[in-house]
Order: C-alpha cells, then sequence, then structure tokens
C-alpha cells in the first residue's frame, strides 16, 4: 500500500516536471496545446476514494494554474474530470475486465482499452478547459478545433509516455 | 432532520465536487474582474524562481540571437546619441533654436530594463513574465516596450517579478496613431495570429496607403508619443461602414522578446487627477 502512495506521488512529480518543463514551452500555433498532467489523474488507483479524488484533482489543477496564470482554470477542469473518473470506467468496462489490484495501464488491460479511457477523459477535460478559456461562445470553432486536435495530440503523447516509462 | 443526514451521507462526493467547482469558478471569475490573485500566477515566487531557471538554461542556446539584439540596440542608442549631440550643437550655435525645443518632454519618462522569464504566444490571453518587480520601482499599470517596439501592460507585481499584459491579450486596447497624418485609433488584438492586430475607428476620410507607420499616440499615460507598434499591413472600407478595417503588422517579433523596458510615467498621479477631477465636474 505504501509503495504504492510513493509510487504515484513520484508519478505525479515526474509529469508535472514534464508538464511544466517541457510542454509547458512548447506552443504549436495555437491549435494543439499538449497536456500531459490529466494522465496523473488517470492512473491513480482504481480503489482510491472519490472524495479524495476530488482533492488530488483540485491541487493538481492548481498548481497547473501557478505555472499558466489561469487561476482556477485547470483546477476547474481537473475536479470535473476527477469527478467524472468512475463514470468513465463505467463505460469502458465492456472493454476489458477490471480485476481487484489492477492498475489502469496498457499492460494489464490492453492498448484499446487505455486509448478509449483517456480520450474519453481527456475529451472531457480539454472541453471544458477550452470553453472556459475562451469564455465565450464568439470563436466557437476555433475553439472546437483546438478541443479536438489538442486531445489526439495530448492522448498520443500519453499512450507514447505509458510506453516508454510504464512497460513491465 | 434525519432525512437531512440521509442526503449528506448519500450525495457527500457530489455536494464536496460542486464546492471545489464553485471554488474553482470563483477564483476564475475574481482574476478576471478583479485582477488581485498574484499568488496563483507566474510571478509567484516559487514558480517564478523555477520559471527563471527554465529561461537561464535557454539563454545559452539564444546567446547569438541575443547578442544581434545588443547590437541593434546599441546601434539605435548610437544613432540617438549622435542626434542628440547634433541637437545640442544647434542649441550651443542658435539661441533661437532654444524657444522651439520643446523641453516638456524631458525627464517624464524612466526606463527600468529587464529580461523575459516567461511568454505565451497563442493562448486567447497571453501574459509575460519577466524578472523584475516591485523592489526595481516596477508598479501596475507600466508601459512595457522593447528596442522594436510596443509590448504590454504590467498586471501584476511581486518584490522579484512581474507579470505583463501582452499585446496579445484580449483586454488590452492601446491608444495608436499614424505617423503620417496624426489620425488617432485604438489597437486590439484578434487572437488570429501573433504578428499582427486590429486598429478599430480610423474614419474613413482619412488617407492610408499599405506600409503607413503607426506609433503610440501619447494621449493614455501608459506611453510617451511616437513608440514604434507597427506598419499597415493590409485595410479596407467596407460599404456602408464609417469606419476602416485596418490590419497592423506589428514591429515587435514576440516570438524572440528577450529584453523589455517597464516605462514609468512620472507625472501619471498627476494628470489621472486632473483628468478625472474634469470628469466628475
Amino acid at each position: 500500500m505504501n509503495s504504492r502512495i510513493f509510487e504515484n506521488i513520484f508519478r505525479f512529480v515526474a509529469i508535472m516536471f514534464l508538464q511544466i518543463v517541457v510542454l509547458n514551452q512548447i506552443e504549436l500555433h495555437g491549435f494543439v496545446v499538449l497536456y500531459i498532467y490529466p494522465l496523473f489523474i488517470l492512473l491513480l488507483p482504481f480503489e482510491t476514494p472519490h472524495w479524495a479524488m476530488l482533492f488530488i484533482g483540485l491541487g493538481t489543477g492548481l498548481m497547473m494554474d501557478m505555472f499558466t496564470n489561469t487561476p482556477g482554470m485547470h483546477a476547474a477542469a481537473t475536479v470535473l474530470l476527477a469527478y467524472c473518473r468512475p463514470l468513465i470506467l463505467r463505460l469502458n468496462e465492456g472493454i476489458a475486465e477490471y480485476e481487484p489490484g489492477d492498475e489502469p495501464a496498457i499492460a494489464s488491460l490492453g492498448l484499446r482499452w487505455f486509448v478509449m479511457y483517456t480520450f474519453m477523459g481527456v475529451l472531457l477535460h480539454h472541453t471544458f478547459f477550452f470553453l472556459l478559456e475562451a469564455y465565450s461562445f464568439s470563436f466557437l470553432w476555433r475553439t472546437i478545433a483546438r478541443i479536438i486536435f489538442s486531445t489526439i495530440a495530448s492522448v498520443v503523447l500519453m499512450v507514447i509516455n505509458e510506453y516508454l516509462f510504464r512497460q513491465k | 432532520m434525519q432525512n437531512i443526514i440521509f442526503y449528506l451521507a448519500r450525495y457527500h462526493v457530489f455536494l464536496l465536487f460542486l464546492l471545489l467547482e464553485t471554488i474553482c469558478l470563483t477564483l476564475v471569475y475574481r482574476y478576471n474582474h478583479y485582477q488581485r490573485s498574484s499568488m496563483l500566477s507566474t510571478a509567484n515566487k516559487v514558480s517564478g524562481n523555477l520559471l527563471r531557471q527554465v529561461q537561464s538554461t535557454q539563454n545559452y542556446l539564444h546567446l547569438r540571437t541575443i547578442n544581434d539584439s545588443l547590437m541593434s540596440e546599441l546601434a539605435q542608442l548610437r544613432n540617438q546619441n549622435s542626434f542628440l549631440q547634433q541637437q545640442l550643437r544647434l542649441e550651443n550655435e542658435d539661441l533661437y533654436c532654444r524657444t522651439h525645443f520643446d523641453t516638456t518632454q524631458l525627464g517624464l519618462y524612466e526606463y527600468v530594463g529587464a529580461s523575459v522569464i516567461n511568454n505565451t504566444l497563442y493562448r486567447p490571453d497571453n501574459y509575460i513574465t519577466i524578472n523584475k518587480g516591485s523592489s526595481n520601482g516596477i508598479a501596475p499599470e507600466m508601459g512595457v516596450i522593447s528596442n522594436t517596439g510596443v509590448v504590454g501592460i504590467v498586471k501584476n507585481v511581486s518584490p522579484n517579478f512581474s507579470t505583463i499584459l501582452s499585446l496579445l491579450h484580449r483586454s488590452i486596447r492601446v491608444s495608436a496613431k499614424f505617423k503620417s497624418n496624426n489620425f488617432v485609433g485604438s489597437l486590439r488584438w484578434d487572437e488570429k495570429d501573433s504578428q499582427h492586430m486590429l486598429l478599430d475607428d480610423i474614419p474613413k476620410h482619412a488617407k492610408i496607403i499599405l506600409g503607413d507607420t503607426i506609433t503610440t499616440s501619447g494621449y493614455s499615460s501608459f506611453f510617451p508619443p511616437d513608440v514604434m507598434i507597427g506598419t499597415v499591413a493590409e485595410w479596407k472600407l467596407d460599404p456602408g461602414s464609417n469606419f476602416y478595417y485596418i490590419r497592423i503588422k506589428l514591429s515587435s517579433d514576440f516570438n524572440s522578446l528577450k529584453y523589455i523596458y517597464a516605462i514609468k510615467y512620472l507625472p501619471k498621479q498627476e494628470q489621472e487627477n486632473l483628468e478625472q477631477k474634469t470628469q466628475h465636474e
């Protein structure tokens, strides 16, 4: 149990470091913004209590906000993601069987499950975030393009990250 | 009573979710409307220091371009120097000149140099973070320029860092004019790209040529007059409209922004007090 907590703390530091030091410096012409940090929420152990997940989401989001001058925006999107994670898990139940002690990972649940799961989570997070950032619907098509391209890019990045760092 | 406890127990996660979302959205709202929470911004000490580390590593990679920009800045100062020397000579040679020399502009502005440690370009609202703050004399609402043109307006300051509203920000408006004929308009960003902005409020009887130079008007207390902003890249007059649609190519390249100057307008308080007094009467 303790080793899993330690593992998650380490993952938090690594993902946030990657996000802030590398990805936040990359700007791909506006339409694609790379956010890998929601992966931390998505990879929390299945048995994390729901309320604890909300607080973890809040903390993660606020930390992002601190580095991007967007007080509350990342936090709001991440709390929403944390709240909806059990629902997203249930929606993907058909693809793979969860067993006690499993981790949400390609190694145990398969690539197809992982891609569907992260795609749903990231899409929800990005939709909420980019709408909040745009603050209005005056550039709706532009915002929708941002949501779609960024979601695809972030999911690809998460899968690459998974293969690079978590294959057993 | 029992029912309430029952509902609390059953829906506690949902209620907690609502509470946390409310906190987050309040933060968003407060920041956009009161501009206060500098704690959660890059002016914060922790994030500021980390970003400075990142920037100092990047600086090594950019030494050549930094050199170039310093060289051009030096050249500009030399030009200015020679120009001023000439002015001085004229002054000494001809007493008559003195009566025509505008002394009111002397010593009105003070410049504070700083380097950029964080800069975004492609958000709807872009910010720049610099490595100087209130301990170096920087205060909110000071204008910011680079050696190539206008950059933005200071928003938040902490003792050692400041955040700047970049020109590429939806809520920024800068009073700008045509250098050639002094028509004054309002500059804003249309979120399209980091090279262009729009100039509003130029009436249709103004004469416009592609490539006309746009500078600051000096009407607001943010910027001194005649600071370069950019050149006219595209213009059209819609039938039935009284105002031109004008697209300006910015002279500052926000992609390679490294060094900036914050401008302190010394009699700012005096000017604002006077203007406010006049409006209230």
